[in-house]
């Protein structure tokens, strides 16, 4: 084998190499120095065609006189091993030292001296610099020398002429690229056509110059394919830093007890809600544990429907007033209790806000324009009343339809310890918690009353728990006393818009968390976490992550990764307003037309319209495809046809020898 | 990816690791006790270990649906494969049976990381990865880095035991290495001219210097050096040899090292993991 791959030329006399090393890192600093000077010449007066060719006949002649020695070392072993070797060093610098930074970066990056010195000698752009270049160049110009030498179009030497011009071919296609070539983007929303696009920098970056297109590239159409979201529990161990989750169940599998990687660290899925929201229910419980409660549903004119709870004996809870007909209906548990209220009390708005799954909620009165810390770092700023919400989707606002209390609505301005701020609306017609994420990512409730300014009643209606009775008082008079309707069907008195759904002596409010839909509109997961003996029942909300135990471990319910299947731009390639061409461009399937080559590049999540194109233009590829594919014949037939046909030759010079 | 599928899993690595440690302890009595059936035997356990490991990748491809060849997991089950695919080649056409320990035990390492890392889910395949590019790319990698291991082993014999010649084929250790660099230079040169292709297909470029590029670029000019060196008098032998082994830890880095480099932060190419 070995003698097989080695001819006379091959065989060189100077099995020394160092001094090639030597040699060949010399030029290398040459060129660095060569480079410098470039730049500092560069633009002056110095030059210019006559000063050019009077260092290019110096060079030549010199380079004439020397010749032979010279194309010796070019083509010797020695000097490619050498010159492989520096060029093999320098690409392996351009991987440690960091590429394409801005100067300042650069320096703050490296230091006052080895940033500088490493920035002389071309190491912060390595792969563009013009000692790079150089050994580049220098290569080509071995290959060819050798090309030369061996006389290489000889038949019995074209894969050698292959694999060593191949070489050859592809730089030269790379230099023609990169002279020639030009390399930009299109941002562009359906329906608009593009004529032109903006050019990057070298490293991708997008520059100020455009670039006119000769035809027009229209956007008829973007689609994004998303895979179906598969919702899963994720353990993530914050320590490790990997960013890698260290499990990952589906929700059938989280059903049962599976391990977070700590010791004694455990969840359990226990259920799941789509589109989580707390229902209020109320609940009847042993005397002494509750209140009197009554269920009352109110309605008005125009047809708004509000299930309450009033609770007898609670300041601000055991009443609703009618402003309609300035009605209070005011609820007691025994006739005793009565005592109308004759002064004019101010509107009030009280919200109750708590972390889901702990039992108190804690009701603050709070003012608009009012911020208010509500523990555990969390501010809240009502910024905004609205009597009668409205939501003006074009404008993206939130408006009153009107000033009366038909639909009361209070905007907060909810900031986390995170920094993060949410908006969001509280409702009073709708008084089930609305649910948010907590400082740690846990479910964080709020429920909103809102209490209307009560002008001293003209009249009040006390509905008595323990008779069942309603006594109706005009101006702080008795005036009648009528049983409770006979079923919740029954409006409960003449201008009282009410109907009585439950009463109930001793009941307490529960939340249950329920699924509005089957829409994956608010998901949250209710799970088991046990950590150092201790079961507790948590409620994730989508992409909050919660701490599993002391050691740092995150549980988070989130949807797989990667959920982008494919995304494609429908083109329309218009000339003189007419069109010349269709196609559909995709992730690995660009568009060739007119010398540029279009690749979808980009889409974005919140921007559904928009595609972001690439466009590159490089008239050296062909060249570069013709030497991959020299290269690789040169390669594979020289390992493998010449020996074979040298073995069918054999035999031949055995019997003529 | 089903729990049920990944303890499936689990089993397949354990047995293709067993299947493997028992083609080690074949081939070290068989040689120790110099009999050769035990040796033969040795390679036809290697043979099985290697069908078991096409079994776990055909399974976990199934449960994929696609090539699984996208996580650093995936890969230390491939590399398994390719480095049994290159041995029995070896064995085959050279009958280089002294590969056997060295083959299992690299395959023995590989598998028992993925073990020890398993991958929590299947990763679904980014656009960029779903072109036809994406299983002769890597595989021929992958084939070229298992031949290349092959090379560095033999290569280290050769500076053991320069002088041990095998009775069947007559050729040494060196001549093995050789062999073993050629055809892992050939799919190399391969594997970046195909990934080449593909990169300007997905990303406009045939080369963009990112650092996976870079250091496949260096891992080949390495070889290059090495033929060349070669072919000069006085260096085939020793000093080729271990141009050789040093060449192969630039592969090893190319495969694992790049999440070491300050400037991958932006490459296409370091292994994600779900």
């Amino acid at each position: 084998m070995k003698n097989n791959a080695l001819t006379k030329d091959e065989v060189q006399n100077l099995p020394r190499i160092w001094p090639s090393v030597a040699g060949v890192a010399g030029i290398s600093v040459v060129l660095v120095i060569l480079g410098h000077v470039w730049d500092a010449v560069h633009g002056s007066r110095l030059v210019n065609s006559w000063s050019i060719t009077v260092v290019a006949a110096i060079v030549l002649s010199v380079g004439w006189h020397y010749r032979k020695p010279i194309t010796d070392w070019l083509v010797s072993l020695q000097f490619s091993i050498a010159l492989l070797g520096v060029i093999l060093l320098a690409t392996a610098v351009g991987t440690v030292v960091l590429q394409g930074q801005s100067p300042g970066d650069f320096r703050a990056k490296y230091g006052p001296s080895t940033g500088p010195f490493l920035q002389m000698l071309g190491a912060d752009d390595i792969f563009h610099s013009f000692p790079f270049r150089g050994l580049l160049a220098l290569l080509s110009l071995s290959l060819g020398a050798v090309i030369v030498r061996k006389r290489a179009w000889r038949p019995s030497e074209w894969f050698f002429l292959f694999n060593h011009g191949g070489v050859i071919v592809i730089l030269l296609g790379g230099l023609i690229g990169c002279y020639g070539g030009l390399k930009g983007f299109i941002d562009i929303h359906q329906g608009e056509v593009a004529k032109k696009f903006v050019l990057n920098d070298r490293f991708g970056k997008r520059t100020e110059e455009t670039v006119p297109l000769d035809f027009g590239l229209k956007l008829d159409k973007f689609e994004i394919d998303r895979l179906v979201p598969e919702w899963r529990l994720y353990v993530y161990e914050d320590h490790k830093g990997s960013g890698m989750p260290t499990v990952s169940r589906s929700l059938e599998e989280a059903t049962a007890w599976t391990e977070a990687g700590h010791a004694g660290e455990s969840f359990r899925l226990v259920a799941v809600y789509p589109d989580f929201d707390l229902k209020t229910e109320l609940q009847e419980v042993p005397p002494g544990e509750g209140r009197p409660a009554a269920q009352i549903r109110s309605f008005d004119k125009e047809g708004n429907v509000s299930v309450r709870v009033i609770y007898a004996g609670v300041e601000d809870e055991d009443s609703l007033y009618f402003p309609e007909n300035r009605t209070l209906l005011r609820f007691y548990w025994s006739e005793s209790d009565v005592k109308v209220q004759t002064e004019t009390r101010p509107e009030r708005h009280v919200i109750a806000h708590k972390l889901v799954g702990s039992e108190a909620a804690e009701d603050i009165v709070v003012k608009v324009g009012e911020e208010r810390e509500i523990g555990a770092g969390v501010t809240m700023t009502v910024t905004a009343f609205y009597p009668d919400f409205g939501y003006d989707g074009k404008k993206k606002q939130a408006y009153s339809r009107s000033t009366e209390p038909k639909n009361p609505a209070l905007e907060l301005n909810v900031r986390y310890p995170t920094g993060t701020t949410e908006r969001r609306w509280l409702f009073a017609n709708k008084p089930d918690f609305n649910t948010g994420s907590g400082p740690e990512g846990e479910a964080l409730a709020f429920s909103y009353r809102y209490f209307p300014e009560r002008k001293a009643a003209d009249r009040e209606v006390a509905l008595i728990g323990s008779t069942k009775q309603l006594l109706d008082y005009r101006h702080g008079e008795l005036t009648e006393r009528l049983p409770l309707p006979d079923g919740p069907e029954e409006k409960l008195a003449k201008g009282v818009a009410a109907k009585l759904l439950k009463l109930v002596e001793c009941a307490r409010e529960v939340q249950t968390p329920i699924s509005r839909s089957d829409k994956w509109r608010r998901p949250a997961a209710e799970v088991e976490i046990r950590a150092g003996g201790v079961t507790e029942k948590v409620f994730l909300k989508s992409n909050a992550p919660v701490e599993i135990g002391p050691a740092g471990s995150l549980l988070v319910f989130q949807t797989k990764p990667e959920d982008i299947k494919s995304f494609r731009s429908s083109v329309t390639v218009l000339s003189g307003g007419n069109t010349v061409h269709t196609a559909t461009i995709s992730v690995n399937h660009p568009l060739s037309w007119g010398g540029y080559r279009f690749y979808q590049s980009n889409f974005r999540r919140e921007d559904p319209t928009y595609s972001g194109i690439l466009v590159v233009k490089d008239p050296g590829l062909g060249v570069a495809y013709l030497g991959f594919i020299m290269m690789c014949i040169g390669i594979i037939c020289r390992f493998y046809v010449t020996p074979w046909l040298a073995r069918k030759r054999a035999p031949v010079e055995r019997t003529t020898a | 990816m089903s729990l049920s599928h990944s303890v499936r899993e689990e089993s397949l690595i354990a047995a293709v690791i067993a299947t493997h440690a028992v083609a080690i302890v074949l081939w070290a009595i068989g040689t120790l006790s110099r009999r050769k059936p035990l040796v033969t035997a040795s390679a036809w356990t290697f043979g099985a270990a290697f069908s078991l490991n096409v079994l776990l990748m055909g399974d976990r491809w199934v449960e994929a649906g696609r090539a699984p060849f996208k996580t650093l997991y995936e890969t230390l089950l491939l590399y398994p494969l390719c480095v049994g695919a290159a041995t029995l080649v070896l064995l085959g056409l050279h009958r280089l049976r002294v590969l056997i320990p060295f083959s299992s035990g690299i395959c023995i390492f590989g598998l028992a990381w993925a073990l020890a890392k398993p991958d929590v889910e299947i990763v679904n395949l980014p656009p960029a990865l779903q072109s036809a590019w994406f299983v002769p790319h890597v595989v021929t990698y992958f084939i070229a880095y298992a031949t290349l291991f092959a090379s560095c082993v033999l290569a280290v014999l050769a500076l053991a035991k320069p002088s041990w010649r095998s009775e069947e084929t007559g050729q040494g250790f060196e001549d093995g290495a050789n062999l073993a660099v050629k055809f892992g230079f050939a799919t190399l040169s391969l594997g970046v001219v195909m990934g080449a292709m593909w990169g300007k297909e997905a990303w406009g470029d045939y080369w963009s210097w990112d650092p996976k590029e870079n250091w496949a670029l260096v891992s080949w000019l390495a070889y290059l050096i090495y033929l060349h060196i070669r072919l000069m008098r006085g260096w085939s032998g020793r000093r080729s040899m271990a141009v050789c082994v040093v060449s192969f830890a630039a592969v090893v880095f190319t495969y694992l090292g790049m999440s070491l480099l300050p400037t991958a932060q932006d490459s296409v190419h370091v292994y994600s993991q779900p």
